[in-house]
Parts: structure tokens; sequence; C-alpha cells
């Protein structure tokens, strides 16, 4: 397996904060890869995702995607892999309230034209392919004109996921998708999104503290060693 | 795309998006409408007097002889002798005259006196002539010619009788119903008060007051239509007289002539001299309305402003949302321009049927009290001038909020703050 991601002496210090959020020798992830890495909150979870979707870019040291350096980029260009490559789960409201399910899921190929070709090739049009990713992460045919918000939050995350692997993304990002969602409904959307992932040949990198989940995963990481600016806090996160 | 969103997510908020419309539009309607107004009153009072070179009238001030003696707005001070309308006439530069016998009136629709010359020598919106839309002018001494809203709003025909009243107003105590006239035209109309206006003959004036003395019916002596015509019904004054000249160029001379007679005191006023005067004096009323206009423009961009930044934050996880789609951050500052740009636009299109509307409904209003015609829709290089300057207003007013998402979308990260 090639190397997708690789994340080479970076440091990070948001604006206005009197020490770095994030500090990690080296974190690597492979091409359709599953990695969890476990984080409570106040260890740089949030902090890590934004530094690899490039929306944040690391003070020192480099951001490796598909061989190129991408933290020396513009941001417009960032921006351009973010749409073209990364599919993002959030915690919870991932869809935007006015528009209907099918809509929040064609909203990836309204900002990326590579993948809006890629699933016209898979499925013959956009429209088809986000209906093909709905039905197989279990949304019926009936929920799919309704207005987001009226979907349960489980329902909600499945619609998220699908937008998120619609016009196979390189890499999907969760930050704790399942903390809204009870064991069984954590399990299975946890067994989805591995399938799809594998389906879509994209990796998989899974943060969250909840330690039960990591069994889902080829490896496990644990944030609180790679950030050294975490250890140097002591026992707080 | 990026508008379909602005559009959708604006829909989404329709409760307040609406109330920023409305404020708008209110706003927009307003700034048009005293423009509209400023305009349509001008063309309108100018396009009355047409082709009449000057207005004489008892001596008073030349915009008080113009209202009255054109406008029926406010009321003569004195008349003017036969003897002074026979000297003017007499005049060798002059080509014409008209008198103007005001003063009664036939429910609220004012009477003119006048002689058969009026139809031939009246002209307004630069240089029409009157036309007769059914009948022909007066000739009898109970004949009369009525205006064109005063045959719709009382549904008049030819050959219907009518009595006139003493005084101008819609009540009136006084009539002279004993002497009836018939009506034998009905004029086209012309978007003047000439459209409002009953037109008899001066005779018929003079008729219809030969058993009156000082304003009130003399007591004990009633003459009937038939012995009033064995009168000698030379008139003895009249309200004002237009004047028409063999050529323009003596203006001035002839009305100085008239303005330093010693027979009489007189005034003679050239009409356009007189209207500039007149919009001079409107000029500080219409600045005023003007800014009053352009206050309540700012306070509905402040409305909106204060609508689009309240907005914003509950608006901040739908732009992270869009930012983890790889929406760029300019894309987040024209998200909302582009939804100031739209309410805007949406504030002028609704600001403008409402004055369409509001026109609608006061032209018949304007026509029916002053005589004014107003057009609806005139699409002026000014208005577009306006509307442009509403929509840069508007553009404005969302740099601010839109700068305020663009910097928020850089620092928030993919951090979904709440």
């Amino acid at each position: 397996m090639s190397n997708l991601l690789s994340l080479q002496k970076v440091s990070y210090q948001w604006p206005g904060t009197a020490r770095p959020a994030l500090q990690i020798e080296q974190l690597s992830v492979d091409e359709a890869e599953r990695v969890f890495v476990i984080g409570p909150s106040g260890c740089g979870k949030t902090t890590l995702l934004s530094l690899i979707a490039g929306i944040a870019v690391p003070q020192a040291g480099g951001i490796i995607f598909q061989g190129e350096q991408v933290s020396g980029w513009r941001s417009s260009q960032r921006d351009r892999v973010r749409a073209d490559q990364f599919g993002i789960i959030f915690q919870m409201f991932n869809l935007l309230p006015y528009l209907s399910v099918l809509d929040n899921v064609l909203l990836t190929a309204q900002f990326s034209a590579p993948r809006r070709r890629r699933a016209e090739q898979l499925s013959g049009s956009a429209t088809a392919e986000a209906e093909r990713l709905l039905e197989r992460l279990g949304l019926p045919v009936e929920l799919w004109q309704r207005p987001a918000t009226a979907l349960s939050v489980g329902q909600q995350q499945r619609v998220a996921a699908a937008r998120a692997l619609f016009g196979r993304p390189a890499i999907l990002l969760a930050d704790e998708p399942t903390s809204a969602l009870d064991g069984e409904h954590r399990d299975r959307f946890i067994s989805l999104l591995r399938e799809e992932c594998e389906a879509a040949g994209a990796a998989l990198l899974f943060v969250s503290h909840d330690v039960s989940l990591s069994q889902h995963f080829s490896r496990v990481l644990d944030l609180r060693e790679l950030n050294k600016s975490a250890r140097a806090d002591g026992a707080a996160c | 795309m990026l508008i379909r969103l602005a559009g959708k997510s604006l829909v989404n908020r329709r409760g307040t998006a609406l109330l920023v419309v409305l404020s708008m539009a209110l706003s927009v309607a307003l700034l048009l409408g005293v423009e509209r107004l400023r305009d349509q009153v001008r063309d309108s009072f100018a396009s009355t007097v047409s082709g009449v070179d000057l207005i004489v009238g008892a001596r008073s001030g030349p915009l008080n002889l113009l209202l009255y003696s054109v406008f029926r707005i406010g009321e003569p001070t004195a008349n003017v002798s036969w003897k002074s309308v026979e000297r003017i006439a007499a005049q060798p530069q002059v080509d014409w005259v008209v008198p103007l016998s005001l003063g009664d009136s036939h429910r609220g629709f004012p009477v003119l006196g006048t002689s058969a010359a009026y139809f031939e020598h009246y002209r307004y919106a630069r240089q029409r002539s009157l036309e007769f839309a059914d009948g022909e002018p007066f000739d009898d001494l109970f004949d009369a010619v009525i205006g064109a809203n005063v045959a719709q709003r009382l549904g008049y025909q030819l050959g219907q009788e009518i009595a006139l009243s003493h005084g101008g107003g819609k009540v009136s105590l006084i009539d002279h119903a004993d002497k009836p006239f018939r009506i034998v035209g009905i004029l086209a109309a012309t978007g003047t008060p000439v459209d409002n206006t009953v037109h008899v003959s001066l005779q018929g004036i003079e008729a219809i007051h030969a058993d009156w003395l000082a304003g009130a019916p003399l007591p004990g002596m009633r003459l009937t239509a038939e012995q009033v015509r064995e009168r000698d019904l030379r008139p003895r004054s009249v309200t004002a007289l237009m004047v028409g000249l063999k050529s323009r160029i003596a203006v001035f001379q002839v009305q100085r002539s008239i303005n330093t007679a010693t027979e009489e005191p007189l005034l003679a006023i050239i009409p356009g001299v007189a209207l500039q005067q007149l919009w001079q004096m409107m000029a500080l009323a219409e600045n005023v309305l003007a800014l009053v206009a352009w206050m309540v423009l700012l306070v509905a961009v402040m409305v909106m402003l204060t609508a689009l930044l309240t907005a914003l934050n509950e608006r901040r996880r739908e732009m992270a949302i869009l930012r983890a789609i790889g929406a760029r951050p300019w894309q987040i500052f024209a998200l909302v321009i582009g939804e100031s740009l739209l309410l805007t636009l949406l504030g002028v299109v609704a600001g403008v049927l409402l004055l369409q509307l509001a026109s609608l409904l006061a032209a018949p209003l304007l026509s029916a009290r002053l005589g004014l015609a107003l057009t609806l829709w005139s699409p002026v290089a000014k208005e577009f001038i306006l509307i442009a300057a509403v929509m840069l207003a508007g553009l404005l007013a969302g740099i601010w909020p839109a700068w305020r998402a663009y910097r928020q979308s850089l620092t928030d990260g993919l951090g979904m703050r709440l």
C-alpha cells in the first residue's frame, strides 16, 4: 500500500493562544487504510482534522498528501484538494436544514467537478449516484425529498456519510460521528462506513474518545501520545 | 449555484427576509414616488397652459393669478372690467383674447364662463387644441359644454339639463335652478383642469345673475329664463383673460403696458415665468420630501444590515459545513453579499409594484381633484439611476456581514463552535 497522507514534525498554534495546540513528530495514513485515533476532547482533535483538511496551515513542519507538499500550497489550492479528495463528517448537524436529503448529498458535486464526473462514471448521473449511496446507507426512498431536519440524528449522520462518500474521495475524516448515536446504531453506522470506504477505495481517519469503537479498525493511534504538546500539559487530556 | 443556495437559505429564514424586503420596498416606493410626483406634477402643470402668451387678472400675485385662472386653485381677489378687456383686445399686437369668468359651480365642478374663442385658442400639452368627444361649442344663452371628467363621473349625456350653483363648494346653499343649462357638447379628455370644468357663455353667467346684486338674489325680484333673454347681457366684468399675441416678440412690451395701465390696476403674467416661480417655491418642499425618502432608505438598509448580522451567528454552522465540503472563503463572502443583493432586488421589484399600485389608486383622485394626469409607467433614466443607487446601497450594506462571515470561515477551521 502506498502512502496517502503524512504529517512530518508538524506544529500548530491557534492565533491568540499561548502555546501550540498540536505538535506531531510523524503521522501517516496509507491509501484505503482505516485508522482510529483515540482523542479525548482538548487533545487537539479539531486542530489535527483542520490541518489534515487544509483549513489550517502548520506554522512548522509539512503535510504531504498524495505525494505533494500541500501545506505549502495557497489556500485556494488546498480548498480545491479538500473539495475533490476529502469527505468530512462532523459530530452532528452535518446537513443544511433548508435543503432536501438528496440535495444535501448532491452539494458535494456542486463544489467539485471531478467528483461530479466520477459519480457520473459510476452511476450514469450525479443524482443516480447520490440515490445509490443513500440506498446503500439504508435511507428509504420516501425520505430523499424530505428536508434534512425531518430526519432522526442517526439518519442525518448516514446522509452525511453518503455526502462524504459521494464522488469517491481519497479519504474520509470522521470527527466523533457516532457520539450522538446509541450502542446498536453506533456499531451499525461504523460497519456501514467501513464497508462503503472499502467499496470506494477510500481511506478512513476516525477520531473518537470512545476506545470501544477501535475494534473496527486496522490501526489504532492515541492522540495523547502523538501530540507532544498535550503530553507536556500533563494529565489534562 | 451560489445564488440558488443563497435563495434557499433565505427562504428558510423567510420571516425576517419578508420584513426586510417589505421595508426596502416601502423605501423604494417612497424614493421613486417622490421623484415621479415631482416630474409628473411639473409636466402636468406645464402642459395645461400652452400657446397662451399672457394671462391678465386683477392686481395680486403672479402665482395667485396663475393658480386661480388656470388651475382653479384659490380665489380671485377682484375682477377685470369689461372696458379693460376691450382695451386690451384692441391693442395692435394682440391677436386674440379669451375672457374667463369663474365663481359658480355644478356639483363641485367649477363653471367657467367664456367665449367661443376659448375652444379655438386654448392649447394644452404642446399645442394640442380641444376636441369634442360629442356635440359642439355652446351657441345659445343656456348651452353648456362639459369636460370629460364631468361627463364620466356624473354620467351626463348630450341634451341633459343641469342647474348651476352659486359659489364653489360641493354643497351650495343657493341654486340657479330656475335657469337650467342644456349640455350641447362633451370635450375629449385632456389630462388638465379642463376635464373638470363646465363651460358656458359669458352671457349665460350674466343671465343667471341678472336678478342678483352683490352676490345674493334681490328679494322680491325674480326673472324667468324667458324674461332674462330680453335683458342687456353684456358682461360687466370677468375674472381673468388669456391673451394671444400676433408675435411673441411683443410679449414684454404688452405685459408692461397692461401692468402700468392707469385706468385699472391689472396684472399680466407670462405663464412659463409664473410656473418657474411656482417650481422655485415648491423646490424646498420637494427637497425636504426627497431628503425624507433618502432617510427612509437608510433606515431600510440598516434593517437589512441588522437582519444579516443577526443571521450570521445562526449561520456559522452552515458556513462551516460549506467550508468542509470545499467552499472557498470568497464563496462564503459571495453567499452573504448575494443574499443582501437578492433582498435588495426583491425590495426594488416589490417597491416598483407598490408604487404602480399606489399610482393606479391615486391617478383618478388626482385627476378628479386637480385635473392632473399621472402616467403609470415612465421608465425614465432618472428612475433607473435611483434604482441603481438603491442596489449599490444594498451591496455596500452586505459588505460588512460578508466580511465578517469571511473572517469567521478562516478562523473557525473545522471546529464547530456554537
